[in-house]
């Protein structure tokens, strides 16, 4: 407990000071993914503070998402810590995601001839054929996201052979492999219930929230070239953005 | 014939399922207003389920004014909602009024003088004392945002009658109350509805929502509102462009 440091004569109140050493201990990592904190008893005791500054600290830290607290069994650090994205940049969710030091995973790879959103964004006629690749983003054991990527054959020739490494960005293969400049996106945000398959895919539970994010990527021509499909359980991810008004 | 699938295994009635996947059709634009539904006893036959079921979907679907029955016909009877450009984020509230065309009303729930709050909303507000209400918005009657909002307690004597007339307060808290917005910020996370906020929206439980914290900050930088705003994906559908 080393880690917590308080100060009763300052005038930041000591639940604040309580939340800010675990916050600290957490990104110094002195706490790990799924450690245990001291007990509210435990802390009261050591630092002679009374039940209620703990319970509000703790209940600082898991509005955050830094902490789980599970009856019967105490409180933890969470295994997947919450992602804080600016609501500008949707391209930064994958960035943040990596630097966390996730690694992505190809799950499927396939050719389809249909698909309900992607083939109308793309404009491609029902019977043009895609390939349909499924990717799945780990942190450690945690699968985070996953992405369905829907890129027409006839732009990605023999796209199977191409694919190797499935952590390069897939802007950067089109244009080394296909020659493909890639110089916008458009990306929809919507929230929707999990469906079985994808709550699997994900180890979260079927009808769970999530943030699902269609892009579409265009070349200078503004012609769309692939689609990706992202899918985000919401635990995972907040956004946030500040609107200064002039 | 349709983009709807039917998962016997959840906890969802039948009924509830092709309610939620109509309205997200809908809602995305993927069937349009005017269109005419599929007959409900050829929708139960491809689904495998009974014809009542479907009935019932789009009887509920009737209640929320998404649906009509003319002519012996199921039609879809309200336009898809435009998606929400980020800079228009601002005011959602303006924006999906004026993005959707339909006319504005809100409906206070409660108002609670002196409710006693905790965490973050009493450390942002300076003080664990709020004026607190609870207000629903609808656009053409159909709710589309839950707001749980709350002032500090006792900044804004008689507020409350403002309240209670069921208006936008901004206009109100500039002219009587001084008040000048500086800066605002907002915490947006996706959760699964609870039983009273689906009722507030008119959608089943557990349906996926975002939950926005709003912090709005006077010119002095102290915050003098927080709101937390419920909406679900039929109404608040965001897009934003960017260069690569």
């Amino acid at each position: 407990m080393n880690y917590v440091s308080i100060n009763k004569l300052s005038s930041k109140p000591i639940y604040v000071q309580l939340a800010d050493s675990f916050r600290f201990a957490i990104k110094r990592h002195q706490l790990k993914q799924n450690d245990h904190l001291p007990t509210e008893e435990e802390l009261c005791k050591k630092f002679e503070i009374s039940n209620i500054v703990v319970k509000q600290a703790y209940q600082l830290l898991s509005e955050e998402g830094l902490i789980t607290r599970i009856q019967g069994k105490g409180t933890f650090v969470r295994s997947v810590p919450v992602l804080d994205v600016d609501f500008h940049d949707f391209k930064d969710i994958e960035n943040r995601f990596r630097a966390l030091g996730t690694t992505k995973s190809i799950n499927l790879i396939d050719i389809v001839s249909d698909h309900d959103l992607a083939f109308s964004a793309l404009l491609l006629e029902e019977g043009e054929e895609a390939y349909r690749l499924i990717l799945t983003s780990m942190y450690f054991d945690v699968p985070v996201y996953s992405v369905e990527l829907i890129m027409p054959t006839q732009s990605f020739p023999k796209l199977e052979s191409v694919i190797q490494n499935p952590n390069a960005s897939v802007v950067g293969l089109a244009k080394s492999f296909y020659g493909l400049n890639i110089s916008s996106s458009t990306h929809d945000l919507s929230m929707e219930n999990l469906n079985n398959a994808d709550a699997k895919q994900l180890h979260v539970e079927p009808n769970d929230a999530a943030y699902v994010i269609r892009s579409v990527y265009f070349d200078d021509q503004k012609k769309p070239v692939f689609y990706t499909n992202t899918i985000y359980p919401s635990e995972y991810l907040l956004f946030n953005s500040t609107v200064v008004i002039s | 014939m349709t983009d709807i699938n039917i998962d016997k295994r959840s906890k969802i009635s039948y009924d509830k399922q092709v309610q939620q996947q109509l309205r997200s059709l809908i809602a995305r634009g993927l069937m349009r207003k005017g269109t005419d539904l599929p007959q409900p006893e050829l929708l139960a036959k491809e689904l495998e389920i009974e014809s009542s079921m479907v009935e019932s979907a789009y009887r509920l679907l009737e209640r929320e004014k998404r649906v009509t029955y003319q002519n012996e016909t199921w039609k879809v009877s309200i336009a898809s909602i435009p998606k929400i450009f980020f800079e228009e984020f601002i005011s959602i509230y303006d924006s999906i009024i004026k993005n959707a065309k339909s006319t504005p009303s809100i409906k206070t729930l409660e108002i609670d003088l002196e409710k006693h709050v905790k965490g973050n909303i009493a450390l942002s507000l300076g003080q664990n004392i709020a004026l607190n209400t609870k207000r629903i918005y609808f656009g053409n009657d159909v709710p589309f945002v839950y707001a749980n909002i709350y002032f500090p307690a006792g900044r804004f004597p008689n507020l409350e009658n403002e309240l209670k007339k069921d208006q936008p307060y901004y206009q109100e808290l500039k002219a009587k109350y001084g008040v000048k917005m500086s800066k605002s910020t907002r915490t947006m996370k996706g959760l699964n509805l609870r039983k009273k906020e689906a009722e507030y929206l008119g959608v089943p439980e557990g349906t996926a929502a975002y939950l926005t914290v709003v912090k709005n900050f006077d010119e002095e930088g102290r915050v003098f509102e927080i709101s937390e705003v419920y909406g679900i994906s039929d109404v608040m559908h965001f897009t934003i462009e960017q260069d690569e």
